[in-house]
């Protein structure tokens, strides 16, 4: 058994790391549960990646650290698991061409045209549901945590060590591109029946 | 809210642990919290402060191999200690280590209301155990048995404590923990009941201190019983839990089960499978049945057969979780009793009439004018495709014709010796089987001797 519950102050500590912890487990595992389903499209590897997230908690725990909020934190060792799964699972996939290409973030010039709210509210919600799984891994991931996990763009900014103009930039791009998508499909569609 | 972010989140909503996923999950995590004990470090901030208050001195220990005899000592006394402490009994030194500590912290490690009413009873059943291991080991003080009895008597309170207050919250999961606790107890029951039949003895107070523990938390349980059943959901719910879990039981019990036991644990998983299906039909037809707590029960029973071997080594699975016949079955049992029936009755009008007492015929007669009115109850029964009461019916008529057996037997000459019960309790088949009853004979009273 590994816990010692006395009355000396160490074990004053543990205890409250221990149920902080265990609380933190309890109030998240599902919300990071969606989230990685979300990203990794497989139940097994989802369920896989937030035991991960938890253990690797745990560790920092058990290694004499506190985590003041454990929220951001966990969202963060996810999001970095969750990276290190697509790096195994990538080839030739559209994350790679844009790696490659490298995306120009520096400049913001398209948050002067239509603002995130005009684009999404034009959205086909179904058309883009289906097409968020064909966006790089970059946008997927800030769209799903502005709209799954409902965290504010300065959060998710925290998250993945960006700025939050970065994290606006992405999101704006994000839908952009979806809707882009899901018009090029109907496009698509209507092209074949003039044919 | 735009559309895009309704799907999202109707697809969100529906991407969601399974109560197994969620169990698996959290065992994994404690599991490895488990093993991997937190580290005795103390803030530096928080050390000082508290070590100021005391009334003695800080002492720095610099030297590396008082370090190093340090670190193994905490190990020693965090990890070994515990560990070892487990497999402690009542009267072992690490004894109070198992319970006041071991046991202690696994139970602030639940969540949920049910967890803890689950570890309770879990820490009962511990407590039996260790009573019957002392027991069997010849090494069962007075002294030890009533700490045990004490020990059982409060973690059964602390049980039903727990249930009435989930009551207060949440009463459909109440209900569905005492079917939990009821089973639990059952299992306990049956396995001091054999205990008591080993030792071929009445007496209450050996092992009976525990036997009655369990008797009266049992009637405290079910007078304690809430009004509200669990929704049909919530039991589907937990049925599909608790057989998973058991399938999963049942495919890791190789090498440990002999495969009679396999074969029988296996039919018995059927016969839930069964119960689920009818319960399931049978809420579907609007009829109200308690079929479904059965099967959620006997699962629960049969999970304590699985998991303890020592429920395994003294109660068989027949008393644990009797047998749930299929229809097929019931009808061969049917089919049996009656030719038996007929057997007895072809016996008392080949009895020579002056061999036998006047009063012992017409007792007999009166016997065969009662099977002859099961018979036509049996008949009707058979009509309308009623499998238990066809049971129930040729159960009265084979103890009525074992009755008229015993009176005749005496006047008899030359007879063979039938058998007094049936030949087979699992047949599957029901080739051959008659479903009609007309083959008992029913013209004994024209072949009556005169007396």
């Amino acid at each position: 058994m590994a816990y010692n519950r006395g009355n000396n102050v160490g074990s004053a500590v543990t205890d409250d790391q221990e149920e902080r912890f265990l609380q933190a487990f309890k109030e998240f595992n599902e919300a990071l549960f969606r989230h990685a389903t979300f990203r990794l499209s497989d139940r097994e590897k989802a369920i896989d990646v937030v035991h991960d997230t938890f253990t690797k908690a745990w560790t920092y725990v058990r290694d004499g650290h506190s985590i003041d909020t454990y929220k951001p934190f966990l969202y963060k060792v996810l999001n970095n698991l969750i990276i290190d799964e697509y790096r195994k699972r990538r080839e030739a996939s559209l994350d790679a061409i844009f790696e490659a290409e490298g995306v120009d973030e520096s400049t913001f010039s398209e948050l002067v045209g239509d603002d995130v709210e005009t684009l999404i509210n034009t959205l086909d919600g179904r058309k883009a549901l289906a097409a968020l799984d064909e966006l790089p891994d970059v946008y997927r991931e800030v769209i799903i945590m502005r709209y799954v996990d409902e965290l504010k763009p300065r959060e998710i900014a925290d998250l993945i060590e960006e700025s939050e103009n970065v994290v606006s930039v992405r999101i704006h791009r994000g839908i952009a591109m979806l809707k882009a998508y899901t018009e090029g499909e109907e496009a698509k569609i209507s092209n074949k029946k003039n044919e | 809210m735009s559309d895009f972010e309704k799907q999202l989140n109707k697809v969100a909503k529906g991407i969601k642990l399974s109560v197994v996923e969620k169990r698996e999950l959290e065992a994994r995590v404690v599991s490895f919290m488990e093993y991997h004990p937190r580290r005795e470090r103390v803030s530096a901030e928080k050390a000082q402060a508290y070590l100021a208050s005391q009334p003695y001195s800080i002492v720095s220990f610099n030297n590396r191999y008082v370090q190093a005899a340090l670190g193994a000592f905490a190990v020693f006394v965090f990890i070994v200690v515990p560990a070892v402490a487990e497999r402690a009994v009542p009267g072992d030194v690490l004894y109070p280590i198992k319970v006041r500590v071991n046991e202690e912290v696994r139970g602030s490690l639940t969540f949920s209301a049910t967890e803890k009413i689950e570890w309770e009873t879990e820490r009962l059943e511990r407590r039996i155990a260790e009573v019957r291991l002392l027991e069997s080991k010849g090494e069962l003080t007075e002294e030890t048995e009533a700490e045990a009895v004490k020990a059982v008597q409060a973690h059964a309170e602390a049980v039903q404590d727990g249930i009435n207050k989930l009551r207060t919250t949440d009463a459909e999961e109440a209900s569905l923990a005492e079917v939990a606790f009821e089973s639990a107890l059952d299992v306990q029951s049956f396995v001091l009941e054999s205990d008591k039949e080993e030792a071929q003895t009445n007496d209450d107070e050996s092992e009976g201190g525990l036997a009655t523990v369990v008797r009266t938390a049992k009637a405290t349980a079910v007078a304690a019983k809430g009004d509200v059943a669990p929704s049909h959901e919530k039991v589907m719910a937990r049925l599909e839990s608790e057989t998973t879990r058991a399938y999963e039981l049942f495919k890791s019990l190789d090498g440990t089960a002999t495969e009679e036991e396999k074969a029988e644990i296996e039919r018995r998983l059927s016969d839930i499978e069964r119960k689920i299906k009818n319960g399931v039909a049978e809420y579907e037809s609007g009829i109200k049945t308690e079929r479904l707590i059965n099967a959620l029960s006997d699962t629960r029973k049969l999970i304590s057969f699985m998991t303890d071997i020592d429920v395994r080594n003294s109660v068989p699975l027949e008393t644990l979780v009797p047998l749930e016949r299929t229809d097929e079955e019931k009808l061969e049992l049917v089919a049996e009793t009656k030719s038996y029936v007929d057997a007895v009755i072809t016996r008392v009008n080949n009895i020579k009439e002056d061999a036998v007492d006047e009063a012992i015929i017409e007792k007999a007669f009166v016997g065969i004018d009662t099977i002859e009115r099961l018979n036509k109850q049996l008949d009707e029964a058979a009509e309308q495709k009623d499998f238990d009461a066809q049971m129930q019916i040729s159960k009265e008529m084979r103890v009525m014709a074992v009755d008229i057996e015993k009176l005749l037997l005496p006047f008899e000459t030359n007879v063979p010796i039938i058998e007094t019960e049936p030949a087979s309790t699992t047949a599957t088949t029901t080739e051959n089987v008659s479903t009609s009853t007309n083959a008992v004979s029913t013209s004994t009273k024209e072949t009556k001797p005169t007396v």
